[in-house]
């Protein structure tokens, strides 16, 4: 041991000793309880661990997702015909199917009803109605297997 | 017996902790973050949300959106910090009697309730974390709340269904996070906290292990929205210079902006220079604009400089207040995310002279340090549930010299552990059980704590008899060993009372021993390791042409036998490839001669490995390897 250990004097007195038992016994209840729940907690992090380190992996590709997007959406009209840019627009879709059959899966359309667990509201048009709907999605959210791993940032307008 | 959770219920954002096992633990939400915004919001629909959801939905929603309520909370309509945030908030602000009422949705509410739906998300949320239900509390106030802000924090966490057991000071909090109430000597803490909207600087006396708020200081309003703000401002002129367009009004640009300058801000703290990259920004009648720029940590600290300078102010004063000077003070915290900015850092230390102490995450500290004091109140913190660890692990000499652990070091105390080891040579009679303490790959290295020798093992071949070890260490340190043949029962022990008696010197220099040779050591180890394959080869070998001489033809007998002397030959060499290369000789060599015993018999020839222990994990008996070799 690399410390002095505190040890209370042992006394001799059996109320004493009565009271002794019942503080250990608590003590100890309370160690295996933790315990207990700390091997739940350990196995579900476990699981957990292993979705989280793909989710990682895939949120630090969603900003390249999000500009090689842009990009497309900004095909040049006189070239859109190139052949060049037409396999280049088809290795865009061939990334995106792949994450997808990974669990990826965007979210964020024009149209649905505004919802904070999916879409995150960066402005609002002046408009009346008793509905809350996405009226742009400025960019791309994500659902990785079921968990949102990027709100869609959205504009919401009232229909 | 229930758990006190420990809260840090902030401004902009709170965090939740508990003890577990004598250590806090950080309470993720059930969102999975460590901190939950302190936002709350009542939607269209009636709903009530809390935290990342009441935050996302704001800007749909902001007459009922409410945040930083903390401003408000124990105050009087008359306060005029009440009357300078009525013209700030986003949110409606009612007078209500002396107090201050808020309205979301068609009702007026007190900031005790407002906050009070923060503590219920929190609850329910270490609830779900826990496993089990949460009653009571630590909340943490900042140090200059009056009794009528602590009473009012009181109120709202009853009203959450949480029974306060104590409301405490985030310096204090922090201070207990870094264990300074366990010196043991009287100390003068100056706490800085540097969180997302407020600024705070107390200088905290502790004494009899009691702390005392000498003074407190700070700026309500200064905070990392500042900070972001003027490095978003420095993006958009930079734009601006590029281009000659103006991204305010560009919403989607905006957020991307803003998203990157605060990933800049952080990687900063760890980097000199970032390149901020924001293809297809916005778009023109010309086509799409990209923005690229290189952000310096000097050009950064360069921006923020007057905000971090604004800081010195308050903790000149908080130390004239205290009645002493920089010099007096014996230990400097932060707290708050941006104390992590080295520029921040570099100020702090100016300021008092004194580097800050570093470690606990400055966003977590003050919860850490609530869940501290609740596990005190529980009685979950208690010496005599202190547990030890063993300093250096603990094995037994095996085959070739070779140490084997059956406890690593820094194992928690008392354990135990039963490894069943073997014979190393055939009819051997006897182990001897070496016991050892240290890191060393081989014996001879580490540090003989006893040995002894069990004896009457019955003849069998080696491998085959089975020799059950146990370490049993208790919680003083006292280490039992006991060896136990499971074939005949007999056993043998071993009691050695200080195995863990070793000052911190001693353990540090055979920590530093074990790192400094690991390379050397682990080349005998696989040596050694070579070594037994290699015997354990020429054994089988050996086996195979005296069980079966009659049944072999000449030319195969010569073979083997010539293939055995080559083998023998090579054992004593201390160079792994060799000797792995002569194993795999030896294996080719037999294999063939083997596959056509067993096409002349009918029933496979028995394996004497199969059932026996590992390979390799046999005990040497210096003896018996004599007799063996004889």
């Amino acid at each position: 041991m690399t410390k002095e250990k505190a040890k209370k004097p042992q006394s001799a007195q059996p109320d004493q000793q009565d009271e002794r038992v019942l503080e250990l016994t608590a003590d100890l209840q309370r160690v295996q309880a933790d315990f207990i729940n700390f091997r739940r907690r350990a196995e579900e992090d476990r699981v957990k661990a292993l979705q989280t380190g793909k989710e990682q992996a895939v949120i630090a590709l969603l900003p390249v997702l999000d500009n090689i997007e842009r990009a497309i959406a900004h095909e040049p009209e006189d070239i859109k015909d190139h052949k060049w840019v037409q396999g280049v627009s088809a290795i865009a879709t061939q990334l995106t199917s792949q994450l997808e059959s990974i669990g990826l899966r965007k979210i964020g359309v024009v149209g649905e009803p505004f919802d904070p667990n999916l879409h995150e509201a960066i402005s609002m048009d002046d408009s009346e109605g008793d509905h809350e709907v996405v009226a742009a999605v400025l960019q791309n959210g994500f659902m990785f297997a079921d968990t949102v791993i990027r709100p869609a940032m959205v504009q919401v307008k009232r229909i | 017996m229930g758990k006190i959770i420990g809260i840090d219920l902030g401004t902009t954002n709170s965090a939740m902790a508990v003890m577990e096992g004598g250590k806090p633990e950080i309470i993720a939400n059930t969102e999975g973050n460590r901190t939950t915004p302190s936002v709350i919001a009542i939607n269209k629909a009636g709903e009530r949300l809390v935290g990342q959801l009441a935050r996302r939905q704001s800007v749909t929603n902001p007459k009922n959106t409410i945040y930083e309520m903390k401003r408000l909370i124990g105050r009087r309509w008359e306060d005029k910090e009440v009357q300078r945030d009525i013209k700030l908030m986003g949110y409606e602000m009612v007078k209500s009697g002396d107090g201050v009422k808020v309205k979301m949705g068609d009702k007026e509410y007190s900031a005790e309730e407002l906050s009070a739906m923060v503590l219920g998300k929190l609850k329910a949320d270490a609830e779900a974390f826990l496993g089990q239900p949460v009653t009571e509390a630590v909340i943490t106030v900042p140090a200059y709340f009056d009794d009528a802000q602590r009473q009012a924090t009181k109120d709202a966490g009853k009203i959450a269904g949480l029974e306060v057991k104590r409301i405490i000071n985030e310096p204090t909090a922090a201070a207990l996070a870094y264990g300074l109430d366990k010196g043991g000597k009287d100390e003068k803490i100056a706490v800085y906290d540097l969180g997302g909207g407020t600024f705070d600087v107390s200088i905290l006396e502790l004494g009899d292990g009691v702390f005392e708020v000498k003074s407190t200081n700070g700026d309500t309003h200064l905070g990392g929205a500042d900070f972001d703000r003027v490095i978003v401002n420095y993006l958009l002129d930079e734009f601006k210079k590029e281009n000659g367009q103006d991204l305010t009004d560009d919403k989607a640009a905006m957020q991307r902006l803003r998203d990157e300058a605060e990933k800049a801000k952080i990687e900063l703290s760890t980097t000199n220079e970032v390149t901020i990259n924001l293809p297809f920004l916005t778009a023109t009648a010309d086509g799409p604009v990209h923005f690229e720029t290189k952000l310096t940590r000097a050009k950064l600290e360069s921006l923020v400089g007057d905000l971090v300078d604004r800081t010195a102010g308050p903790c000149e004063k908080a130390l004239k207040d205290a009645g002493l000077k920089a010099s007096d003070i014996d230990a400097v915290i932060l707290v708050g995310g941006m104390t992590r900015m080295p520029v921040v850092q570099e100020k702090v230390q100016k300021i008092f002279g004194k580097e800050p102490m570093k470690g606990v995450n400055p966003d977590e500290v003050v919860a850490v340090g609530a869940a501290i004091q609740g596990g005190v109140l529980a009685g979950d913190v208690k010496d005599v549930l202190l547990l030890d660890v063993t300093p250096l692990s603990l094995g037994i000499e095996t085959m070739g010299g070779v140490s084997t652990k059956l406890i690593e070091r820094n194992t928690t105390i008392p354990t135990s552990k039963s490894e069943t080891f073997s014979t190393a040579a055939d009819n051997q009679p006897q182990v001897e059980i070496h016991v050892l303490q240290g890191e060393r790959e081989m014996a001879n290295d580490n540090k003989s704590l006893g040995r002894f020798i069990l004896d009457g093992i019955a003849p069998a071949p080696r491998g085959i008899p089975q020799i059950e070890v146990t370490f049993n260490l208790d919680a003083n340190g006292i280490l039992n060993v006991t060896a136990k043949d499971k074939g005949t029962g007999k056993e043998q022990s071993i009691t050695i009372q200080n195995s863990g008696n070793l000052s911190k010197d001693e353990v540090e220099k055979a920590r530093k021993e074990a790192e400094a040779n690991a390379e050397e050591d682990k080349k005998k180890r696989d040596a050694v390791d070579a070594r037994n394959g290699l015997e354990n080869a020429i054994y089988q070998a050996q086996k195979l042409k005296d069980d079966n001489g009659a049944k072999l033809s000449d030319d195969d007998k010569k073979a083997l036998e010539d293939a055995i002397t080559d083998a023998k030959g090579k054992v004593e060499s201390t160079d792994k490839e060799e000797l792995e290369k002569a194993a795999k000789e030896l294996t080719d060599k037999i294999m063939p001669i083997g596959a056509k015993l067993y096409e002349q018999a009918e029933k496979p020839a028995e394996d004497a490995k199969a059932e026996g222990p590992v390979e390799g994990e046999v005990v040497e008996d210096d003896k018996a390897e004599d007799k063996k070799e004889k």
